[in-house]
C-alpha cells in the first residue's frame, strides 16, 4: 500500500543528503570537537562551525546574533526561560514574577517552560491589550494548529516594546518561512531541525549575543568550562560553548548544516496549493468540518466520530495525519474545538497524497457504522 | 480495523448514564481529549452495579462499557486480576482469554500502542478505588 505521509507539522521526512551528511560523519570522521588537536577533530570543530554559520545565514541574523545548539525547541526554549531567570548564581535578568506574556496560539512547549519558572505568565487573547509591562514576551512564529504566519503580530509587538526580551517559537517557521531575524528584531527564535528535513535531535536558539551573556547554563559539565579548581568557582568559556555543555550530536549538526543545504522556500508554494486542495475537497465531504487551513495545514473533524478514531481509519488506508490537541490545549479549548485532526503538507507530497486523504475521510462515518 | 462489539458499544454503550449515591472516579487522557466519570457501587468487596459518563475515542469508550460489563459482579480482587490480563492483553503480552470475558473486544489495542492509554482508562479506576 502507497503510503500518503501527511505529518509533516510533527516531522519531515528526512532530506537523503541530511541522512548522508550524518552518516558520513560517522563514517569518516567521528571525532569529538573543540579540543582535539588531530585532523579529523578539526574536521568536525569546522563543520559544528559550518553549522553555526548556516543557521545564522538562514534567518538571516547579523553578527549580534549566535546559536546555542540544543536537542530542538522544546529544549531551546526551556534553555532561554530557564537561563534568564534572576538568580544569585550572577546569571539571569528576569525576575520570578516579571510578567511573562505567551500568546493563546502557544504549543505546550512555550507554554509549560515559561509557567515552570515564573509565577506571571499571561496567556494571552489579545495580544495588544496584555502586553503592556511585559518583561518577556514569547510567541508563536507559525501555528501547529492553524498554520497561520504570525510575523506581522511579532513585529507590532516589537514596535509596542522596543526594550522587552522579544522571543519565537520557531518550530513550524524556521526552514519554512524566509524571515530576517535582524529585521524583525526578536531576541531570540528557537527551532528544531528535524521540522524542516535535518535530523531528529538537534536544533537550537537562535540568540542576540548579549543577551547569551546572561544565561544560565541549562548543564554543567564538559567544555563548557575553561578552568575548575579544587574550591572556588568555575571559569566558563565563552557563549556558545558555555551553554552547551557535553558532547555535541555532531552527526546530527552535519545533517542540519546539508538540510539547509538543500531548502528551497519557493517550493512551499506546491505544497501550500495541495494543503488548498485538500481543503477545498475536504469542505465537500457530508460530515466533515474544515476548521481551519492556512499555508501547510488543513484541521478538520468528522461529526460523531473522535479524531483519533478517524486517525486510525486513516492509517488503515495508508493515511498518515495527527489527532488529538496537537499540544495546543489550551488553544483547542479556547477555540471551543477540542480535539482535531491534522493534515501537513510538505513539497515531496503530490495531488495522488490529497486523494488519498480524501478517499479515506470519505470512508470515515461509513466505517464507524454512522451511515 | 475495530471489532464489531467494540463499535456497537461505542455507539450504543449499555452502562452509560450516571448514578446516585455513588462518588464518580474523575478519569482523564489528556493528549486525547478523553474524559470519564466512572461509577462503582461496591458492595462487601463486590462490584455490584456500574456506570459511566464522559467524552472520548471509540476505544476509550467502548473500553469503558466493557470494563463494567466484565467486572460486574466480580470481587475487587477478581477485578484487579481482570484488569492485569486487559493490561497484557492491550499491550500485546500473553494474557488468560477465559479471565476477561467482553472486554476482549479490546484484543485489536495490542497492534496500536498509541491507544494503549485510552483502552486502559476505565480501567484505572480500580487502583483509584477508595
Amino acid at each position: 500500500m502507497r503510503e500518503a505521509y501527511l505529518d509533516n507539522a510533527a516531522t519531515m521526512k528526512k532530506h537523503l543528503d541530511a541522512i548522508n551528511s550524518e552518516a558520513d560523519f560517522y563514517r569518516k570522521i567521528n571525532a569529538n570537537p573543540l579540543r582535539g588537536l588531530y585532523k579529523k577533530s578539526v574536521q568536525a570543530t569546522t563543520g559544528v562551525n559550518e553549522a553555526r554559520e548556516a543557521v545564522l545565514k538562514l534567518v538571516h541574523a547579523d553578527k549580534s546574533y549566535t546559536v546555542i545548539f540544543s536537542r530542538g525547541t522544546t529544549e531551546a526554549i526551556n534553555m532561554v526561560a530557564n537561563g534568564l531567570l534572576l538568580r544569585d548564581d550572577g546569571f539571569g535578568v528576569v525576575n520570578r514574577d516579571a510578567k511573562v506574556v505567551i500568546d493563546i496560539e502557544s504549543h505546550h512547549s512555550n507554554i509549560l517552560p515559561w509557567k515552570q519558572r515564573y509565577s506571571k505568565v499571561l496567556i494571552s487573547k489579545d495580544l495588544n491589550k496584555d502586553i503592556r509591562g511585559a518583561k518577556v514576551v514569547s510567541l508563536t512564529g507559525v501555528s501547529n494548529v492553524t498554520g497561520q504566519n504570525f510575523l506581522k503580530r511579532i513585529r507590532e509587538v516589537r514596535r509596542t516594546l522596543p526594550k522587552a526580551i522579544l522571543g519565537v517559537d520557531g518550530a513550524q517557521m524556521v526552514g519554512h518561512v524566509d524571515f530576517d531575524i535582524t529585521r524583525l528584531g526578536a531576541d531570540f527564535v528557537a527551532f528544531s531541525g528535524h521540522k524542516f528535513g535535518a535530523p531528529m535531535g538537534i536544533g537550537g536558539l537562535v540568540i542576540k549575543r548579549e543577551l547569551a551573556e546572561k544565561l544560565r547554563p541549562f548543564n554543567y559539565g564538559g567544555e563548557m568550562v575553561d578552568a575548575v579548581s579544587l574550591d572556588g568557582e568555575p571559569t566558563y568559556s565563552a557563549i556558545p560553548e558555555r551553554l552547551e555543555a557535553g558532547t555535541l550530536s555532531v552527526g546530527a549538526i552535519f545533517g542540519l548544516s546539508a538540510a539547509i543545504k538543500v531548502l528551497d522556500f519557493d517550493k512551499n508554494e506546491h505544497a501550500e496549493r495541495l494543503a488548498k486542495m485538500a481543503a477545498t475537497e475536504l469542505r465537500k465531504i457530508r460530515g466533515v468540518k474544515v476548521l481551519v487551513s492556512n499555508g501547510l495545514i488543513v484541521t478538520f473533524q468528522v461529526k460523531d466520530v473522535h479524531p483519533h478514531d478517524v486517525a486510525q481509519i486513516l492509517a488503515d488506508d495508508g493515511v498518515c495525519v495527527r489527532a488529538g490537541y496537537l499540544c495546543a490545549q489550551p488553544y483547542l479549548e479556547y477555540k471551543g474545538w477540542g480535539p482535531v485532526v491534522r493534515a501537513s503538507f510538505s513539497n515531496y507530497n503530490d495531488k495522488s497524497d490529497v486523494k488519498a486523504l480524501v478517499k479515506a475521510v470519505s470512508k470515515v462515518r461509513k466505517k464507524m457504522g454512522l451511515e | 480495523m475495530y471489532d464489531e462489539e467494540l463499535l456497537e458499544r461505542s455507539m450504543h454503550p449499555e452502562f452509560r448514564g450516571e448514578m446516585d449515591g455513588v462518588e464518580p472516579i474523575l478519569l482523564f487522557n489528556a493528549s486525547c481529549g478523553d474524559e470519564l466519570k466512572v461509577y462503582l457501587k461496591v458492595s462487601r468487596g463486590v462490584v455490584v452495579d456500574g456506570k459511566f459518563t464522559g467524552k472520548g475515542c471509540a476505544i476509550a469508550l467502548a473500553s469503558a462499557d466493557t470494563f463494567i460489563a466484565s467486572i460486574k459482579g466480580k470481587t475487587i480482587e477478581e477485578a484487579r486480576e481482570m484488569s492485569e490480563e486487559f493490561s497484557k492483553m492491550v499491550i500485546g503480552e500473553k494474557y488468560s482469554v477465559d479471565k476477561l470475558g467482553k472486554a476482549r473486544c479490546l484484543s485489536c489495542v495490542s497492534r496500536m500502542p498509541a491507544r494503549v492509554k485510552c483502552a486502559k482508562l476505565a480501567w484505572e479506576s480500580l487502583d483509584k478505588l477508595a
